[in-house]
């Protein structure tokens, strides 16, 4: 993942493009190899299913949603839509920390247990983050100060005030 | 302790500090929070109250742990002085590395823990070994819970559980790592966050099940219509 080395070179970054992440970095194949490893004997049961994962694994970051699928025996597909996700989590541990790599588990409000999709190995989860959590229900939305009725209850309320004081002050 | 005690005792935690931050990648300093979450943000450890709280429990695991480890001894050192001799200094050692060990661990737990709450959003990061950070919106909020244990009560602290619809955690996996459940812990002022919280819940129109806001915006006013329809109003009774 080039793309956000080159960004965080820039003094001002861009806002992350998450439609240009489509692979897991390259170093997350390094870290099932560590991971595996540590099952000692029965490192190749381990490491097999994990290496098909890896070279199958697939992000598709669209405007409404995100979809992930892997496997190649055994094909899963998920698919999500941002307005649905009730969970954002970043998890690192000392080996990923190492390896510059983060874990995003998140999820919606299915009742089934654990994360409902878990974005791995991503280089700097943080525009990553900050993408999926300003495309959440309520991080921003149309209920901000900002809508047009709110302002006209504003205008509303000054046009009072300065009715108000200019009365007070003939008084 | 003495000031030159302390001072020193404050370097060598910042050693440890620096050690962690570069060889383990802790990261040091206030989170980084999304850009989403930046207007009227409040960024906060638990309370110290907490600190106290963790360390009473250190003082009184210590305590049953020493002096086992004492009467251990000295049951030795009747049966046979000179085993007793030999074994003096592992003996000091299980007994002072372990608390040493613990004391800091606890101070480095208190000091990763962050909070950050703003009207929107909530985000919560915990964790030495493994960095664990979870972020939610306000809206998507179910429940508030908040507990607090005969000890916390006595130490004035609360843990505030807060839930989303989200999946909770399958087995062998940690609550904090996977799950809809936002932990809190050592909150001095939980009535006040879950007041909060709660207030935004309770404004909120949808189900926080991912209803559309566009569509049930129209009709609903929000909090902040809300506030201003009422100083509309106060302003009225002052034109009368």
């Amino acid at each position: 993942m080039n793309v956000d080395e080159s960004k965080s070179d820039q003094p001002d970054p861009t806002p992350l493009d998450p439609e240009s992440i489509t692979r897991p970095d390259d170093a997350l194949l390094v870290y099932y190899f560590i991971i595996s490893l540590l099952a000692v004997v029965a490192f190749p049961i381990v490491f097999v299913p994990l290496f098909i994962r890896f070279k199958t694994m697939r992000y598709r970051f669209d405007e409404s949603g995100v979809s992930m699928c892997w496997g190649f025996f055994f094909r899963r597909e998920i698919y999500l839509t941002y307005g649905r996700l009730q969970d954002i989590h970043v998890t690192r541990n000392i080996l990923e920390r190492w390896m510059g790599l983060a874990k995003i588990p998140i999820q919606t409000a299915s009742g089934s247990s654990g994360a409902t999709m878990r974005i791995e190995g991503i280089r700097d989860p943080e525009p990553l983050r900050d993408f999926l959590y300003s495309q959440m229900r309520g991080a921003k939305a149309a209920t901000d100060s900002e809508g047009a009725a709110t302002q006209l209850l504003r205008d509303i309320r000054d046009e009072l005030r300065g009715l108000r004081e200019e009365r007070e002050a003939a008084k | 302790m003495s000031r030159a005690a302390e001072r020193s005792a404050e370097w060598i935690y910042r050693g440890i500090w620096l050690f962690l931050v570069q060889c383990f990648r802790v990261p040091n300093g206030p989170p980084k929070l999304p850009e989403a979450m930046m207007g009227n943000l409040q960024v906060f450890h638990p309370s110290r109250k907490y600190l106290s709280y963790m360390k009473a429990y250190f003082w009184v695991g210590l305590l049953l742990i020493d002096v086992a480890i004492l009467v251990g001894w000295v049951a030795i050192y009747l049966l046979d002085s000179t085993a007793g001799w030999l074994l003096a200094v592992p003996a000091l050692l299980i007994a002072v590395v372990p608390d040493i060990v613990a004391y800091i661990a606890i101070h480095l737990r208190y000091d990763t823990i962050w909070y950050a709450v703003n009207n929107r959003g909530l985000y919560v990061r915990r964790g030495i070994v493994v960095i664990c950070e979870h972020t939610i919106t306000l809206e998507n909020i179910q429940n508030v819970s908040v507990k607090r244990g005969p000890i916390e009560q006595l130490f004035g602290i609360a843990t505030v559980v807060v839930e989303t619809a989200g999946a909770s955690t399958g087995d062998g996996e940690s609550s904090i790592m996977v799950g809809n459940q936002t932990i809190m812990v050592g909150l001095d002022n939980a009535d006040e966050v879950r007041e909060l919280l709660m207030s935004r819940v309770r404004t909120s129109t949808s189900a926080g099940l991912g209803d559309d806001l566009a569509r049930t915006q129209t009709s609903g006013w929000v909090p902040d219509d809300l506030e201003l329809l009422e100083a509309i109003r106060d302003e009225v009774r002052l034109l009368r």
